[in-house]
């Protein structure tokens, strides 16, 4: 009688514990990421009971996938702040393009607006990568910074905007460009050569046997943004 | 039928001799020179394009510490214009295609070289020596359309040019990546060296239309008079505000902007 207690008590222990493994993961499981690829559809939206039954009126619901946000987002707010100000070789000759009227300065404010929001939407906890899913918990203050960064990138630009400063407008744009690079030489996986991979954030990814690639350590000193800026010029 | 067949060959058989006859007759009458040049470019330095690559960590790690920049305008210190097509316009007798491919690679996640020349008739091998996947895509009138994927370390991509045009060639993966092939339905082209050279060899002699074009310069023509055995100099001069066709005989792939960004991540 005492050796069926504990067989009982062995069975109740593990099914319990898979149920909380089960919840831990959610809809943006290990699983989830490694079968969908392209990683096409969102996380499913709360079609059948209102919204706030499951996620509560102030928790943040991410549903695209980290690399929609940068190809729909991401890019065209940071393409119109990096073209707002250009120079090019025409037929006619070397010309300096800078925003000139309200409306060319108000796509501008447009885009740096954009380009500084869009990184709190990649900090919002579960955000998951098509590649590797979610950052794990070790690497999030990380993320955040380089999030951080671009933000604030970002906001200079749109600093700059609002004053009409196109000089200022161009030096944030290449403080946005190495904060873009330095995130992905960190967090952007590829999902078919290990060694491209060699010393990022793996999360959910994994090398292939006899790899001699490894992920990055928790905790590893990143490169200052300036130093990296100054270092590309 | 057989007779049918007869009569037909041997139709087939005279055309080939009465084609052949006119060929050696017109080689004969005149013979063949060499034209031979430089390019210049005179005007404030030109500015080429900055390239974001950050999007492709692939190609963002070959520029490490690097700003890269658009292959546009490639001048020498001394004006030396490269990357410039020279070709002669007109018809020519029929002379054989060869059968070397014309070679446009995928280094360093940009096209190389950025100019070529071909015939049609001829084949466009496109390589891809780079550590990602590229596209390969042509929009055209005239019949070279392709639209293709290359995978790292796969098989060169190869297409018979079919009708002459200067051809754009992009790399949806890759936005900033171009590259020109100009076909002709001669062999009387060439495209400049980093200094500036050019060589057409084996031109017929007579008054000839020289061409030379630049994809932001547009064109410019002189004319030249080509003499048995010699060598006859042409150069051209490209500089801001000059007069030159508009740089648009290039059919160009028109893609919308959300679309041009949507491919870029893919992971």
């Amino acid at each position: 009688m005492r050796k069926f207690h504990w067989i009982f008590l062995a069975t109740l222990a593990l099914l319990l514990g898979g149920i909380v493994a089960s919840a831990q993961q959610g809809p943006g499981s290990t699983a989830d990421t490694e079968s969908q690829p392209p990683c096409a559809l969102p996380n499913p939206p709360a079609s059948n009971t209102p919204a706030t039954d499951t996620t509560g009126p102030t928790t943040m619901a991410p549903k695209g996938y980290v690399k929609d946000l940068m190809n729909y987002m991401m890019m065209p707010s940071a393409s119109g702040v990096w073209n707002a100000v250009a120079t090019v070789t025409d037929q006619t000759g070397v010309h300096e393009f800078r925003p000139k009227t309200d409306d060319d300065w108000n796509k501008v404010i447009g885009a740096a607006t954009e380009l500084s929001e869009v990184p709190n939407l990649l900090m919002v906890a579960g955000r998951r990568r098509c590649v590797g899913g979610a950052i794990p918990e070790a690497f999030a203050t990380d993320w955040r910074r380089k999030a951080r960064e671009v933000s604030e990138a970002a906001t200079i630009a749109l600093i700059a905007a609002k004053k009409h400063d196109a000089d200022k407008l161009a030096e944030a744009g290449e403080r946005i460009d190495v904060a873009c690079d330095e995130c992905h030489e960190k967090y952007q996986l590829l999902d078919d050569d290990p060694d491209d991979n060699n010393g990022k954030v793996w999360g959910t990814w994994k090398a292939k046997a006899g790899s001699k690639a490894k992920p990055a350590v928790p905790g590893a000193a990143a490169a200052p943004a300036a130093a990296a800026a100054a270092k590309k010029g | 039928m057989k007779q049918a067949l007869f009569s037909l060959t041997a139709a087939a058989a005279a055309t080939l001799v009465a084609l052949g006859a006119t060929s050696a007759a017109l080689a004969g009458q005149g013979g063949t020179g060499t034209i031979v040049g430089h390019v210049r470019y005179m005007g404030p330095t030109p500015v080429n394009p900055i390239i974001r690559m950050g999007a492709d960590p692939r190609c963002n790690k070959l520029y490490v510490g690097k700003r890269p920049t658009s292959p546009t305008f490639v001048v020498g210190a001394d004006g030396a214009m490269a990357n410039v097509l020279v070709n002669l316009d007109g018809s020519f007798p029929a002379t054989p295609v060869s059968n070397m491919p014309v070679v446009l690679d995928q280094k360093d996640c940009q096209y190389a070289p950025r100019v070529v020349a071909a015939r049609i008739g001829q084949t466009l091998e496109v390589r891809n020596d780079d550590p990602t996947e590229h596209n390969v895509h042509a929009s055209s009138m005239v019949g070279n359309d392709f639209n293709t994927t290359q995978p790292i370390k796969s098989m060169p991509f190869e297409f018979k040019l079919k009708g002459g045009e200067i051809l754009r060639v992009r790399c949806d993966n890759h936005t900033w990546m171009t590259a020109f092939v100009g076909i002709f339905e001669h062999p009387y082209f060439s495209v400049s060296g980093t200094d500036g050279a050019f060589t057409i060899a084996n031109v017929p002699v007579g008054k000839q239309t020289v061409k030379a074009w630049h994809e932001v310069m547009g064109t410019q023509m002189q004319m030249v008079d080509v003499q048995a055995g010699k060598t006859t100099t042409v150069d051209f001069t490209f500089a801001p505000g000059q007069k030159s066709a508009a740089a648009t005989p290039v059919r160009d792939v028109v893609i919308p902007d959300g679309a041009m960004v949507a491919s870029i991540f893919t992971h």
